[in-house]
């Protein structure tokens, strides 16, 4: 790709902790002057207009649907995209595109299974994506998809150049992200994704975790995991409560930079620019 | 042939090699006896009148008889004897009786002959199509099944136009006969002697109870199966009354071609559909048949019919190869097999081979297959209510897992072309 990378944030099941993870880690790339723009492609359960509080004029859904088309094949961004930086005062671009809530839209997504209108829809957000490329000069464009196996989480993976599947360390999680891997991400990775990686959020504190987890070690509790999926895990970040049970957590990363926490989301940061 | 859809399901492919051959050697060496039962008993006992078909009849019977009490009773007390000895044995007892054919001569040791074939088939079939399910799972069950009957009735077809290259419709060979049948059977000890696998049940699982509803299920998906097998039966001696022997030779032919190519195409359907639409498809396609023969049995409607029958018959092999493995635990499945493959089978050759004798002087042939082939159809309803063995939650992953290759794909080449 001659622009930017396209990172998807995907999960086996819900209540990964998703949003907030990419939220932050987009940010906190923005707070360095990193140009990102932030999509919800969660279009089955959409969050991030409520994340960030806003009521877009247009969504997402109206982009898949063609509504934005334009006669030169490009598509008309400009009322999808919001840029918040001024607002947050960060030093690179944070451009956000939110998906609808409204129960027509989200149905129409849910029942739309015809597969030339998906393979439609995807060619428009290509388009897009190579608007936000070229002529907003994204470094990183990210990707919050549906978790699970449907239509427009597979959709987005496709569309990504990187993709991280975020996981919770029960067994249901790691079985169905064993499988997912198998049934999708290796797939995907046959037809030029670039390798995917396992990022272990909510993590228990070992240490404190009254024998629960016998003798294991993080690290080597990692080192199965990696073993057993197949795949490299680049980050852990730990359930803080104060966070998980916050009315609104927002943007956690970028206020309290000294948290566990945002330590360990700017940890990942780094490490995701590295790989 | 691309055994690629067995990697989707993580199945050893060398595993299922095996499978298809200790079952391909069984099954189309039953297929050849049954083909030529009649030449070969001829030979053993030469015909006497009044009844010149008595030797037959009486070999068919023991065959049939052997194969089904066999099957039966390993299938209840199999948990006890080592699977892989009793393949061993049934494999090499199926030679052993073969070659004793070219040495039988007379009633009493052509009955022996019979009884050990039947023997044979009755040890072995069971723990081999159990194997079928255990090395398969439910997503590609269907296709499985479907190429081990199109590799069956490839050797099977092959072998019978061996025999009628060699002139076998005027003169019989019994002893050229005889080495075919023992390659045929033979193929089955490569995959015991080289040790590919072993039925332990130990290893499979322990008792697991199935729940009613699995029986019922079953029973449901019987019903139409026994109902087609006593029609086939019925038609045969219908056409075997009205002498047209030599004229049906290309639906004949056709029947064993069509039950090949169907087996598969019902694998990838019932891979795909489920397990209900080919039946009701076969069905349907017997149904139209049989109402063909009831308008008059003459040479082409007989034709055609034998060329539909084969369209059945290669639906449903491959359907109830699958549908015993879905429903039942491995502890259970040699009594699904036996009851639900091996029976109806096995009772539809005893049938056939017996005839009903001047069936067409209680009612008139045409009236018989018409009334048939609206038991064909009512037959369908017990599918109907049958419980879809392929779910639509695996049906779903399937299409999911087509749409990432094809969006895969599609992604693939436009960034090619940016």
């Amino acid at each position: 790709m001659p622009f930017g990378k396209t990172i998807a944030f995907h999960s086996y099941k819900g209540g990964t902790g998703k949003t907030t993870l990419i939220a932050n880690l987009a940010a906190l790339y923005a707070l360095k002057g990193i140009n990102v723009c932030l999509l919800d492609f969660d279009l089955y359960a959409p969050s991030l207009s409520m994340y960030f509080r806003k009521k877009p004029t247009t969504y997402l859904n109206a982009l898949l649907r063609g509504e934005l088309d334009q006669p030169n094949g490009k598509v008309d961004a400009s009322s999808l995209i919001t840029d918040l930086s001024p607002e947050l005062g960060l030093k690179g671009k944070f451009l956000l595109g939110f998906s609808s809530q409204n129960k027509e839209d989200i149905g129409e997504i849910e029942f739309q299974h015809d597969q030339k209108w998906q393979l439609k829809a995807i060619k428009r957000f290509q388009s897009l994506k190579k608007q936000l490329f070229q002529e907003h000069e994204i470094d990183y464009l990210l990707l919050d998809t549906s978790p699970g196996i449907r239509y427009w989480s597979i959709n987005a993976l496709a569309m990504a150049n990187m993709l991280f599947l975020i996981m919770k360390t029960s067994d249901m999680d790691i079985e169905g992200t064993k499988k997912m891997a198998n049934d999708i991400y290796d797939v995907l990775v046959r037809y030029g994704k670039s390798k995917y990686f396992i990022i272990l959020n909510k993590v228990l504190d070992i240490s404190n975790s009254n024998g629960l987890w016998g003798d294991l070690t993080e690290l080597t509790w990692s080192g199965e995991l990696q073993k057993d999926i197949g795949t490299e895990v680049v980050g852990s970040v730990p359930c803080c409560c104060d966070i998980q049970f916050s009315k609104h957590e927002f943007l956690y990363a970028v206020k309290n930079p000294e948290h566990t926490f945002s330590r360990k989301v700017l940890e990942l940061s780094e490490r995701i620019r590295g790989l | 042939m691309n055994l690629g859809f067995l990697n989707t399901s993580k199945i050893d492919q060398s595993k299922f090699i095996a499978v298809v051959l200790l079952n391909l050697g069984a099954l189309s060496w039953f297929f050849i006896i049954n083909f030529y039962l009649a030449d070969i008993f001829n030979i053993l006992v030469p015909p006497r009148p009044p009844d010149p078909s008595w030797a037959v009849t009486i070999g068919n019977s023991l065959i049939y008889g052997f194969t089904i009490f066999w099957s039966v009773t390993v299938s209840f007390i199999g948990g006890k004897i080592n699977r892989r000895q009793l393949l061993l044995a049934s494999t090499i007892l199926g030679i052993f009786s073969t070659i004793l054919l070219a040495f039988a001569e007379g009633p009493l040791f052509a009955a022996i002959v019979a009884s050990l074939i039947g023997t044979s088939l009755g040890l072995g079939l069971p723990a081999s199509m159990a194997l079928v399910a255990d090395n398969t799972v439910v997503e590609n069950r269907g296709r499985a099944s479907g190429i081990l009957i199109l590799a069956t009735f490839i050797i099977a077809f092959t072998c019978m136009a061996i025999c009628r290259t060699l002139g076998f419709d005027t003169s019989f060979d019994l002893s050229v006969m005889v080495l075919i049948l023992v390659g045929v059977r033979s193929i089955s000890l490569f995959p015991l002697v080289l040790g590919k696998f072993d039925r332990s049940l130990k290893t499979v699982e322990k008792k697991i109870r199935l729940s009613a509803t699995a029986y019922r299920e079953f029973i449901f998906y019987l019903i139409p199966w026994f109902i087609f097998t006593i029609a086939s039966s019925l038609a045969y001696s219908l056409i075997s009354a009205a002498n047209l022997a030599e004229g049906v030779y290309v639906g004949d032919t056709l029947k064993y071609v069509f039950i090949a190519v169907f087996g598969l195409v019902a694998g990838f359907m019932a891979d795909r559909y489920g397990r209900k639409q080919p039946i009701i498809l076969g069905l349907a396609i017997f149904g139209v048949g049989y109402l063909l023969l009831g308008f008059g049995i003459g040479e082409l409607a007989v034709n055609i019919y034998s060329a539909l029958s084969g369209v059945t018959w290669g639906l449903f092999f491959v359907i109830f190869l699958a549908v015993p493995g879905d429903l039942s635990t491995p502890i259970l499945r040699e009594k699904f097999y036996a009851l639900g493959y091996i029976l109806p089978v096995t009772a539809l050759f005893a049938l056939s081979a017996i005839q009903v004798e001047n069936i067409g002087d209680i009612l008139p042939p045409e009236t018989i297959a018409q009334i048939l082939g609206i038991c064909l159809f009512l037959a369908m309803y017990p599918v109907f209510r049958a419980k879809e063995t392929l779910t639509q939650g695996k049906i779903r992953e399937r299409k999911m897992k087509e749409y990432v290759e094809k969006l895969g794909k599609a992604i693939q080449e436009t960034e090619k072309n940016e």
